[in-house]
């Protein structure tokens, strides 16, 4: 059931209003060629966006497929400073819950757009493909058992603009572009300098965020330009934690919310034009962080006396090091025809630490602090993208080189020896690995306008990879203009995403004295190549493979007022998972357990079939009252709903099921939300106000979904331009500090309403409340 | 509840839009808008003086030179009449436009536009035009740096540009400081 009730009432309102809106509308005269050049500087053009297309920028009401901006000032007005946050401020069905006590991933949060998972959405840097993350989510945040891109790596005063491909785009840009493509523009030739700061606190007084940025740009003597990004955060931790029970006078002792971090981002951005049709360009990105959350909190007992009379709150603390370089030159060679050669190398370090913790097997001499090991992913991408313009007709096509490259490394000794530290188990010498592969991919891209406002849109691409081999998409759009208000659209493609190096290569695992036995017995998540994983049924990762459809239709009788309808459908073949824990429930797997000497086995494996469909519908104004003031209003709904078409459990004896359909079934916060996005200028006063409905949603704990209620969220921010370099601003985010429910059904010492975790960490808009803030920027 | 605050916004809005007026622009006819103003700002060029012809070598703009030079003529209409808008300039000369193929067909001209499509041949463009005192405008990356002598660029979805006046007064055109007063940057220098 798409559209429930209040959505179709709420349709009907819309199409009469539209309806009405046609008889009311402006005409749209062409005073623009009488006016002064002042007043032509103060005008603004219609949004465009590059990503969905070889073929240049387009008018995103004019596009086959749907696209979404968000603008410089719309980063600056949201008071937030990780672009994980601003899409998750303005993307309805763009989801990144705020997860604690999940070891790595509260560090490198997951996000998913139209509820797919974190590494089946491409993200380019001004349209080169980013690296992912090395941390692969393992724990029991969204994206479990994916490596997606790390999208806070990013100094948001660099970014010119984010442009949001709402569709599977495999046949133009390759692996992972299923759920859609995010391209992020740098800033280039023509931006002022600023520095700005920013800071606030939480409404429960805890969370305080300091944060300075600077944006500096070196006009070059031509068109050339080099610009320079740089910030600084510092973000204290939220404590939402319940009480726990098992102290003698149960308070709350482990940390339950934000981490405790430091961000520090610099980007370069720069482009120098040469006299002979060419232009050098170059980019650069480096984010350092250091973020620290807890595990659970360790109550006294007979290991730990010697070294924790009181108990202890073991701290994770990963060092994460990001860098993302491009070089590259374009020019044009003849009429219409230009070209682009690029190389990209992107390489992201995380690694783990552990702090006020011990070895339980090595008693009072056991260390408290503990080197962990970490990951390495490193990627170098080479591209040659050619277009040409033969009078309707646009061709693109290029060549694509990628080099990938895993590494595992292993911690010190005290941090894997037996259990491990305690709160995170250091990765072993077992563990350690390293991997690599390369891949070669050939593309086309063809566009043909017709003089009466159709567009057909054409791709294929073929790739081969040297380790699971090739795929090969196609991509077919069209879209037709009924009249001059509006445009139908549609698309069909296949798409696939490569198994990732680290679902190949990542094991962690632990060697501790089995007390049944009394032998030394190992467990944790294996390799799918390890003789244990392949004994149970693991093969070889394959890729995943992904069909979509999408129609859509573009309402916009004038230039105020804009309406976008577009259903989706994807079906995704062959989803990889993290399998559950094999611990030996039928006989047989027992034997195979006991033969390896091995406890417990989770690796990862393709067997998961599912489908996806859903709706966005998305009503754009602007209004004008009068010469001082304007007002853009943004109202967009969102739904998907995922259902399995497979499940290949054959291998697993029938065993491993439950929490992997329920993690893709129930694995994203919400499946429909409600955003209205509001600005509203007069002279010098620049108010957002937005609101977010988010539908209820549910977290499975053991094999149990649990329900959460329906939330509405606020924010707001007033802005005041004192003068023409100075300005003020005040706002905060969920301004009227709302909080998910807590737990229905279920109340034990971790998760429970009054329990160590008394809510979902699932929550679409976090778990830490009300977030006030003030910002400054001045204009240099 | 939730959805009647929805519906009484839904109304708000339709109510609102009766009062408005233009909220953003067609990104070409703003450039050939702002083309269209640039010429009030140049002298020097010792063509016909009365009307102002702007040559476009290759038309990406469609029709809309066609709208702007109907939009000229009927408020030239107005500016008689007396009946001029206030963010209308009162100055405005009359306009023509002209496709042009070859760099035989240069003469009479005022302005030429450069499209992307001729940056092959640009350095031999702007050879030809540099002798006609003929002011060159694109939008093209690079075309300052290659010698031509204004160049627009979107930067916020707002119209800016570039005013090479080195290249212009090698033209012997002299450029209004209303327009240098209002470029994001000024080319002085030796090239």
């Amino acid at each position: 059931m798409i559209f429930q009730r209040p959505p179709i009432k709420i349709l009907l309102l819309l199409c009469c209003s539209l309806t009405f809106s046609i008889t009311v509308a402006a005409d749209e005269d062409d005073s623009i060629f009488n006016q002064s050049l002042e007043s032509l500087m103060q005008l603004e053009t219609e949004l465009k966006a590059e990503v969905g297309s070889r073929s240049g920028e387009k008018k995103l009401l004019d596009a086959t497929t749907p696209v979404d901006v968000i603008t410089s000032e719309q980063i600056e007005r949201s008071g937030l400073n990780g672009l994980t946050d601003v899409l998750r401020y303005y993307i309805a069905g763009f989801n990144a819950p705020e997860p604690s006590l999940n070891d790595g991933s509260d560090h490198v949060r997951a996000f998913s757009l139209r509820g797919m998972e974190p590494d089946q959405v491409l993200v380019l840097l001004n349209g080169k493909r980013m690296h992912t993350s090395a941390l692969l989510h393992v724990n029991g945040s969204i994206g479990r058992g994916s490596s997606g891109v790390d999208l806070d790596t990013i100094a948001l005063s660099s970014i010119d603009h984010v442009e949001i491909l709402r569709d599977g785009a495999a046949a133009q840009y390759g692996s992972d572009a299923i759920a859609g493509v995010i391209n992020i523009i740098l800033k280039g030739m023509g931006r002022k300098s600023y520095v700005a700061t920013n800071g606030g606190l939480r409404k429960e007084g805890d969370g305080a965020v300091v944060h300075g940025e600077a944006f500096l740009t070196i006009p070059m003597q031509y068109d050339g330009f080099i610009n320079v990004s740089m910030s600084a955060e510092r973000q204290q931790q939220t404590q939402r934690s319940g009480k726990d029970a098992r102290l003698a006078v149960p308070r709350p002792v482990t940390h339950f919310g934000l981490p405790d971090s430091s961000n520090y981002r610099a980007v370069i951005n720069a482009e120098v034009p040469l006299r002979n049709n060419m232009t050098p360009y170059f980019s650069a990105l480096f984010n350092k962080r250091d973020s620290k959350a807890s595990a659970f909190y360790r109550t006294p007992n007979a290991s730990n006396l010697a070294v924790y009379p009181n108990g202890f709150l073991p701290v994770i603390h990963p060092k994460i090091t990001d860098y993302n370089l491009i070089a590259g030159a374009k020019g044009s060679l003849g009429d219409d025809f230009s070209w682009d050669l690029s190389q990209t190398l992107g390489s992201n370090d995380y690694h783990f630490y552990v702090e006020n913790s011990m070895n339980y097997a090595l008693g009072a001499a056991s260390p408290t602090s503990f080197d962990n090991g970490g990951s390495r992913f490193i990627q170098y991408t080479t591209n040659l993208d050619v277009h040409r313009q033969f009078s309707q007709w646009n061709i693109a096509g290029g060549l694509e080189y990628r080099v990938e490259d895993y590494r595992l490394s292993s911690g010190e000794p005290a941090s894997y020896t037996a259990s491990g530290s305690q709160g995170l188990a250091g990765f072993s010498p077992l563990d350690a690995t390293q991997g690599d592969r390369n891949s070669q991919a050939i593309y086309a891209d063809v566009n043909f306008h017709s003089g009466n406002g159709t567009t057909f849109e054409g791709a294929v691409r073929s790739e081969r990879y040297s380790d699971f081999g090739s795929s090969h998409n196609i991509k077919l759009a069209a879209a037709t203009r009924l009249g001059s208000d509006w445009l139908l659209r549609s698309s069909a493609s296949t798409g696939f995403r490569a198994p990732s190096l680290s679902q190949i290569h990542y094991s962690n695992t632990s060697t501790f004295l089995d007390t049944t036995t009394s032998q030394f017995v190992t467990a944790g998540t294996f390799r799918p190549d390890h003789p244990v994983s392949i004994a149970l049924g693991a093969k070889p990762l394959k890729a995943e493979n992904s069909r979509h459809l999408a129609i859509g239709t573009v309402y916009e009788p004038n230039n105020q007022l804009s309406l976008m309808v577009d259903y989706f459908y994807t079906r995704v073949n062959n989803r990889i998972v993290l399998s559950d824990l094999f611990s030996g429930a039928t006989p047989a797997q027992a034997a195979i357990l006991a033969a390896y000497n091995v406890k417990s086995v989770s690796f990862f494996t393709n067997n998961i079939s599912s489908a996806k469909q859903g709706v966005d519908i998305r009503l754009n104004a602007e209004v004008i009252p009068h010469d001082q003031a304007k007002l853009n209003l943004s109202l967009w709904y969102h739904y998907s709903r995922t259902w399995i078409t497979g499940f290949d459990d054959r291998s697993f004896g029938g065993i491993n099921s439950v929490k992997q359909l329920d993690r893709v079934l129930h694995g994203q916060p919400t499946n429909s939300t409600w955003k209205l996005l509001t600005n509203y200028r007069y002279g010098k006063l620049n108010t957002a106000l937005n609101f977010s409905h988010y539908s209820g949603f549910h977290q499975v704990v053991g094999s149990t979904p649990y329900d959460f209620n329906p939330m509405l969220v606020t924010d707001l921010d007033v802005e005041y331009k004192i003068n023409n370099s100075l300005k003020v601003a005040v706002g905060g985010n969920n301004i009227f500090n709302i909080y998910p429910s807590r737990w229905r059904g279920i109340s034990n010492t971790f998760f429970g309403a009054d329990s160590i975790i008394p809510t979902s960490y699932y929550s679409p808009s976090g778990i830490s409340g009300a977030y006030y803030y003030l910002r400054v920027s001045v204009k240099l | 509840m939730i959805f009647l605050k929805f519906r009484s916004a839904l109304f708000l809005l339709t109510l609102l839009w009766s009062t408005m007026s233009c909220a953003y622009e067609n990104t070409d006819k703003l450039k050939v808008a702002f083309m269209m103003n640039v010429s009030d700002f140049v002298s020097g060029n010792e063509n016909n003086q009365k009307k102002v012809t702007i040559a476009l070598l290759n038309n990406p703009f469609g029709d809309i030179p066609k709208q702007a030079v109907a939009a000229r003529k009927a408020a030239a209409a107005k500016k008689r009449m007396g009946n001029i808008a206030k963010n209308e300039s009162a100055k405005k000369q009359p306009i023509t436009f002209r496709l042009i193929h070859s760099l035989e067909d240069l003469g009479g001209l005022q302005i030429l536009y450069i499209p992307k499509t001729n940056l092959k041949n640009l350095h031999k463009i702007l050879k030809a035009t540099r002798k006609k005192n003929i002011l060159t405008i694109s939008d093209s990356l690079g075309f300052a740096e290659a010698g031509g002598m204004v160049r627009m660029y979107l930067v916020d979805r707002h119209i800016h540009f570039i005013v090479n006046l080195h290249a212009a007064r090698e033209s012997g055109l002299t450029i209004n400081s209303g327009l240098l007063r209002l470029a994001f940057k000024i080319i002085e220098g030796e090239k």
